[in-house]
């Protein structure tokens, strides 16, 4: 309960407090922590697949992460299947909306740090946030309602972003992402700051006569 | 004299509880319209970057997201003094129209259909057939339409990456570059929506229910036809319903779907004013909210638990200081189309009228559609760089499923001041104002019977608004 104007809190946890209305030691009589199946939105495919799961028997507490989320979603990240991840391997980036280069560096996006499937498992037909040309902003952790700076901007300490992937030591990060920067190709240079693309791949052998 | 209390209200977006006192014979002399939820969204907004508004409002609702991403864009580049480029303008346009179409036929479907399949109804005719088409979980024309439902999205899945929560919609266009081969998809999508509306809604091509342009017409369509829109005239005609929940017949529109003018039609004179957003006034007397009156860019949100006579977390919009009803029935017959014209003039703005605006706007949203994607030009862009003011103020005034949404933006120092939103149901279900004038509804309750043994058309009228009550709160 951290603020008394809304007096809201979570079940099991509140941001990323253990805690909340249930308490942090509440369980359900067969033995349920509170299962947070967390996005705003969620994909309709995660609460019923989890439900369908659940009623059959098939799951238990250990299908579920830290924060109480199932892991069959939650052990990806958005990154994983992004189409825009060769841009991000060269650290080709947007600079901005509507450019086809990869969103981290500039624009805000969390998608190496947000704990889904959202481009293995397409939203309403084939989309999901990158595909539509805007940045993730990790709308399944814990307190991304207040990430301390402007959603669509990414926050920086000398040029580098803060949020870096979260299991990668922020050295070799940096090493590795001047590497790739200096080996990008010119076509992808290119079309990271197009919105559509402009630099075809190219292609191994002779072109056909005409 | 006794009193009803009806609540939670179930098969409404939110949360809704509506006190009922009767007369003698079963007659409401007084309704009383509670929002029983604060949310503060206006709140949340003060002190964060301008933009972050695009990320927060569409949260305030799930089946409004968009409508809510599209007054805070316009509000925002009302702020910048820019307009989005003509393809950013056509790509969010269709977005909108995809969720509020959605809306309109879940509304039908799921959330005013099943009261038809109410037990006070078995011995009716008809009474099998409404079961059969809408009984909840088990109705065939529902499981219809839900399948039809998941396909149209796919619309806003390649437009604007998901729904709900888009980020695609942006003050100077939209994120998403259309090619080509994906124009023509998005158009074979919109074709699917077109043979589920003729086949199964109407019983008729789109054309022929866009024609209809009388009250006389409409029933001699209806009659003998087999479809689920034909079906509902039917029955309405059977149990008298064409008069029935009349609000105050003033209605209020901001204009939509880039061809109908924003205005004000009242029916005692029948003629159309422009907007004059400048009268409009949020006034807070029965409301659990302090502060006093003011226009929404004066306006502001602080809990009040102990304001005397305060029943409702609403605010109570007024227009000229008068209530107005808004929604697909306002907007219609604002922007003069025959057939609404003519249902509120020869019955008024009845649950019938209400009704009957939204199913025949999905026939109109489906062609207008076909049309903006066709003008979309893709070898041009779908938004531009914009370069932000740190001070001022914007307005963004758009049309959702349920009617006026506007959102009043204030920028001082790079962050937001002020954020005031009035939502559609925040007009139709508003409180009293400080000269006791009851909301739409309140008005449109008044005389209906109800209480044990009543037929359930407190219920009919109700959802005949369609309410959206987490937004109504925001």
């Amino acid at each position: 309960m951290h603020d008394t104007l809304w007096q809201s809190c979570g079940l099991q946890f509140t941001e990323k407090q253990r805690g909340g209305l249930l308490g942090k030691q509440y369980r359900s009589r067969e033995g349920w922590p509170v299962i947070n199946v967390a996005g705003c939105p969620i994909h309709p495919a995660w609460l019923v697949e989890w439900l369908i799961a659940l009623a059959d028997g098939v799951v238990t507490v250990d299908d579920l992460d830290p924060w109480g989320r199932p892991l069959f979603y939650a052990q990806h990240l958005v990154h994983h299947g992004c189409p825009r991840n060769e841009y991000y391997e060269f650290k080709a980036s947007a600079e901005t909306l509507g450019q086809l280069g990869c969103m981290m560096e500039h624009l805000g996006c969390k998608g190496t740090q947000a704990h889904a499937d959202c481009n293995q498992r397409p939203w309403n037909g084939n989309g999901s946030c990158l595909k539509g040309g805007y940045p993730c902003i990790a709308c399944t952790e814990p307190g991304f309602e207040a990430p301390g700076h402007p959603f669509q901007e990414t926050p920086k300490v000398a040029g580098i972003p803060v949020g870096l992937p979260t299991d990668m030591p922020k050295a070799w990060f940096v090493a590795l992402a001047a590497l790739s920067k200096s080996a990008t190709p010119k076509r992808v240079r290119r079309n990271a700051l197009s919105d559509r693309v402009v630099e075809l791949p190219g292609q191994r052998g002779k072109e056909p006569k005409p | 004299m006794t009193t009803v209390r009806l609540g939670p209200f179930n098969r409404v977006e939110g949360d809704l509880e509506v006190t009922l006192t009767l007369d003698a014979a079963g007659f409401v002399t007084r309704a009383q319209v509670n929002s029983p939820l604060f949310r503060g969204f206006e709140r949340i907004l003060q002190g964060r970057a301008p933009l972050d508004a695009l990320t927060i409002v569409p949260r305030i609702c799930g089946i409004c997201s968009v409508a809510q991403s599209m007054a805070a864009a316009q509000a925002l580049a009302d702020w910048a003094r820019i307009k989005p480029v003509p393809n950013g303008a056509l790509v969010a346009q269709t977005v909108l129209a995809v969720e509020n179409l959605a809306d309109h036929l879940t509304h039908f479907f799921l959330f005013f259909m099943p009261d038809f399949t109410h037990s006070a109804y078995r011995t009716m005719p008809w009474y099998e057939a409404a079961v059969r088409r809408f009984a909840p979980y088990r109705g065939e024309s529902a499981a219809r339409w839900l399948a039809a439902r998941a396909q149209w999205f796919h619309l806003v899945g390649l437009l604007a990456g998901r729904w709900p929560h888009t980020l695609a919609v942006q003050p100077s266009g939209t994120t998403r570059t259309i090619h080509a081969m994906e124009q023509r998809e998005l158009l074979r999508m919109v074709g699917q929506m077109r043979r589920y509306l003729t086949e199964s809604l109407f019983g008729d091509t789109l054309d022929a229910v866009l024609a209809l342009d009388s009250a006389d017409a409409l029933l001699a369509w209806a009659e003998g036809r087999e479809s689920d829109a034909a079906f509902f005239i039917q029955v309405a005609h059977a149990l008298e319903l064409f008069t029935v929940g009349r609000a105050y017949d003033r209605f209020l529109s901001y204009g939509a779907y880039r061809a109908w003018p924003a205005g004000v039609w009242d029916r005692a004179t029948a003629a159309t004013a422009p907007l004059d957003e400048a009268a409009i006034v949020e006034e807070v007397a029965a409301s659990w909210l302090g502060g006093s009156a003011s226009h929404p860019a004066e306006g502001e949100t602080v809990p009040w638990l102990e304001r005397p006579d305060a029943y409702s977390w609403c605010k109570a919009p007024r227009y000229h200081g008068a209530p107005a009803e808004t929604g697909a029935l306002a907007r219609a017959v604002v922007a003069g189309v025959p057939l609404a014209r003519d249902l509120v003039q020869r019955w008024g703005g009845s649950l019938f009228s209400r009704v009957i605006a939204r199913l025949w706007e999905c026939a109109r949203i489906v062609q207008w559609v076909e049309a903006w994607l066709t003008e979309i030009d893709v070898k041009a862009s779908f938004i531009e760089p914009v370069v932000w003011p740190n001070e001022g103020r914007g307005v963004g005034l758009v049309e959702a499923a349920r009617g006026a949404l506007g959102h009043w933006l204030e920028v001082a120092n790079g962050r937001i001041q002020r954020y005031q939103i009035i939502a559609p149901t925040t007009w139709n279900f508003s409180p009293r104002d400080q000269t006791g004038q009851p909301g739409p509804l309140e008005k449109a309750l008044e005389g209906l019977t109800a209480g044990a043994g009543a037929m359930p058309f407190v219920h009919h009228v109700v959802r005949s608004f369609d309410p959206c009550m987490v937004c109504t709160v925001h």
